[in-house]
C-alpha cells in the first residue's frame, strides 16, 4: 500500500529551457539546413553531404515527428559563401538589440552548418559542436548556426553515423531555439546525447512552445490522417469547428454500420 | 453547416435529457516519449482532473461532453510547467448496465507556460544561461478518442486512449487515461 501511494505522488517534475528570454522561433514551419560550401571538415572526419545528410535525418528522426509542433526541418543543400569566417569566427549570439564583432561567424538566414575551429568556440576537442540561432529580430529566429569540431584533435570522426545523427539532432534543437533540459534523458541534456534514443517529454514541451498549432491550425479528421478543412479565420470557430465535423462523422459511419446491421439481421431472418 | 450542427444538437435536446454528472481523478500517460531512467520505466504519473455530463439519446447510446485537465507538476526552481486541457465529445454505446464502450473527438490543448527565470545550466566546458517560458502559448490537436468504462454503484472506472494521426507511423501521438469518477445524478 505505501508503494501505492508513493506511486501516485512521486510524479516527475519536468523544465525545459529556451535560449532566448523571450522565446524566439523561427516564422517559418518549414525550415531548410545548409552546409557552407567553403568547409572542408577535414579534422571533423565526415564529408559535406555526409554531414548534411546525418542532420537532416536525425531531424526526421526527432524534431519532424512532434505530431503537436508545427515545424519541419528540411534538406537545403550547399551553402554557397567564400567567407572564411564561418571556418574560424567565433560564435557570436546577437539579438536585435546587440551587435557582434567583426570576424564573428556571419549571420544567416535558415540553418547554415559549419566546420569551424575557432579556440573560443572550441577550448578543447571534448566540446563536439555548437549551435544557436546568430540572427534574431525580437521574437524571431532569421537564422543559426551549427558548428562542428574542426580542431587537428577533433573526436567527430569516431563516432558512427547513427550517433552522429543524435549530435546533429541535439544542436538543430538549439538552432531552432531550445536550450538544455536538466533531464538526463532529454535529447537537450548537456552531453552523452549519442546514446539517446528517443526524444524525451522537455523536449517535445519545448518545441511544442516554440511551434504551437493554433486553433485556427486544427484540420478537420486531422486524427486520421490530412484533410484540411478549408482554412478561413474568420468563418467561425475552426477549432469548435473541427470537433463537431469529427463528432458528426463519427456518429454517421456508427449509424450506417447499426443502419447495415439491422439490414443485415433483418434479411437473415427473414431467410 | 453550422446550422447543420445547431439542428442536430436541438432535435436531440428536445428528444431526451441530461441525465448525470460525473467528477474524478486519473492518471494520465504519454506513450511515445522516452520515460526517466530515475522515476518507473514503463509510465510518467500526471494526475488528471475530469468532469463528465451524461445525456440520453436513446436506450444503447448517450452523449458525453467531457473535460480534463492534466497536470504536470511545476519544476521546483524553473517555474515553467505543462497543462494539457481536453474539450470532448463522446458517443457512449451501453453494452449493458455496467459495461460501456466509447468513441468521439477532442480537442487536446498542450500549453506551456513559465515567467522567463534564468537558469545556468552546463554547457560544453562551462555554463550558459538558458530562460524559461515568458508567457503561455497552447498548441491544439485534434484526437481521436477510443475507450471503455465500467461502472458499480455510483463509481465508474475509465480507460480513454487519445490518437493523433493514428494512420500516419511518422507522426502518430497516442495518450492513455485511466480514471475514476462518482456519478452524480442531476436528473
Ligand atoms: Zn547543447
Amino acid at each position: 500500500m505505501k508503494q501505492l501511494i508513493l506511486l501516485l505522488i512521486s510524479f516527475k517534475s519536468y523544465a525545459f529551457f529556451l535560449i532566448t528570454n523571450n522565446g524566439a522561433a523561427f516564422n517559418s514551419n518549414k525550415v531548410k539546413i545548409y552546409i557552407s560550401s567553403n568547409s572542408t571538415c577535414t579534422n571533423a572526419g565526415w564529408t559535406k553531404s555526409d554531414i548534411l545528410n546525418m542532420a537532416v535525418d536525425g531531424a526526421k528522426d526527432t524534431w519532424n515527428k512532434v505530431g503537436r509542433a508545427d515545424i519541419t526541418v528540411k534538406k537545403g543543400g550547399e551553402y554557397n559563401t567564400s567567407d572564411g569566417d564561418f571556418l574560424t569566427g567565433e560564435l557570436c549570439v546577437a539579438d536585435s538589440d546587440t551587435t557582434c564583432a567583426a570576424g564573428t561567424v556571419p549571420k544567416v538566414s535558415n540553418i547554415i552548418i559549419a566546420c569551424n575551429n575557432n579556440g573560443t568556440n572550441f577550448p578543447s576537442n571534448s566540446v563536439l559542436a555548437i549551435s544557436a540561432p546568430n540572427n534574431i529580430s525580437g521574437t524571431k529566429i532569421r537564422g543559426s548556426v551549427i558548428l562542428l569540431n574542426d580542431r587537428a584533435d577533433s573526436q567527430l570522426g569516431s563516432f558512427s553515423k547513427s550517433e552522429m545523427e543524435k549530435i546533429l539532432a541535439h544542436e538543430i534543437g538549439h538552432a531552432l531555439g531550445i536550450g538544455h533540459s536538466e533531464d538526463k534523458d532529454a535529447f537537450m541534456y548537456h552531453t552523452e546525447i549519442q546514446n539517446k534514443s528517443k526524444l524525451a517529454k522537455d523536449d517535445i514541451y519545448a518545441l511544442s512552445h516554440l511551434y504551437p498549432y493554433s486553433i485556427d491550425d486544427m484540420s478537420c479528421l486531422g486524427f486520421l490522417g490530412s484533410i484540411n478543412y478549408p482554412s478561413n479565420k474568420n468563418y467561425w470557430n475552426n477549432g469548435l469547428m473541427a470537433l463537431s465535423i469529427g463528432f458528426l462523422s463519427i456518429i454517421l459511419a456508427l449509424s450506417f454500420f447499426q443502419y447495415a446491421w439491422a439490414r443485415l439481421s433483418n434479411n437473415q431472418q427473414k431467410v | 453547416m453550422k446550422i447543420l450542427i445547431l439542428a442536430l444538437f436541438c432535435f436531440h435536446l428536445h428528444a431526451s435529457s441530461w441525465h448525470d454528472l460525473e467528477l474524478g481523478l486519473g492518471q494520465f500517460y504519454e506513450l511515445p516519449y522516452q520515460t526517466s531512467n530515475s522515476e518507473s520505466q514503463i509510465f510518467q504519473l500526471s494526475p488528471v482532473i475530469l468532469s463528465k455530463i451524461a445525456y440520453n439519446l436513446n436506450d444503447s447510446w448517450e452523449l458525453n461532453p467531457l473535460f480534463s485537465w492534466v497536470i504536470y507538476q511545476e519544476h521546483e526552481n524553473s517555474s515553467s510547467n505543462q497543462n494539457i486541457f481536453i474539450p470532448q465529445l463522446n458517443a457512449t454505446y451501453k453494452y449493458n448496465q455496467e459495461l460501456h464502450f466509447t468513441i468521439g473527438t477532442s480537442v487536446v490543448i498542450y500549453s506551456t507556460s513559465g515567467d522567463a527565470t534564468e537558469e545556468e545550466l552546463p554547457n560544453g566546458t562551462g555554463e550558459t544561461t538558458y530562460f524559461s517560458p515568458s508567457e503561455r502559448r497552447n498548441s491544439y490537436q485534434q484526437n481521436l478518442n477510443l475507450g471503455f468504462n465500467y461502472q458499480f454503484d455510483q463509481y465508474t472506472f475509465n480507460f480513454d486512449s487519445y490518437s493523433y494521426k493514428l494512420f500516419n507511423s511518422e507522426l502518430r501521438e497516442v495518450s492513455l487515461l485511466f480514471s475514476f469518477t462518482k456519478i452524480f445524478e442531476i436528473n
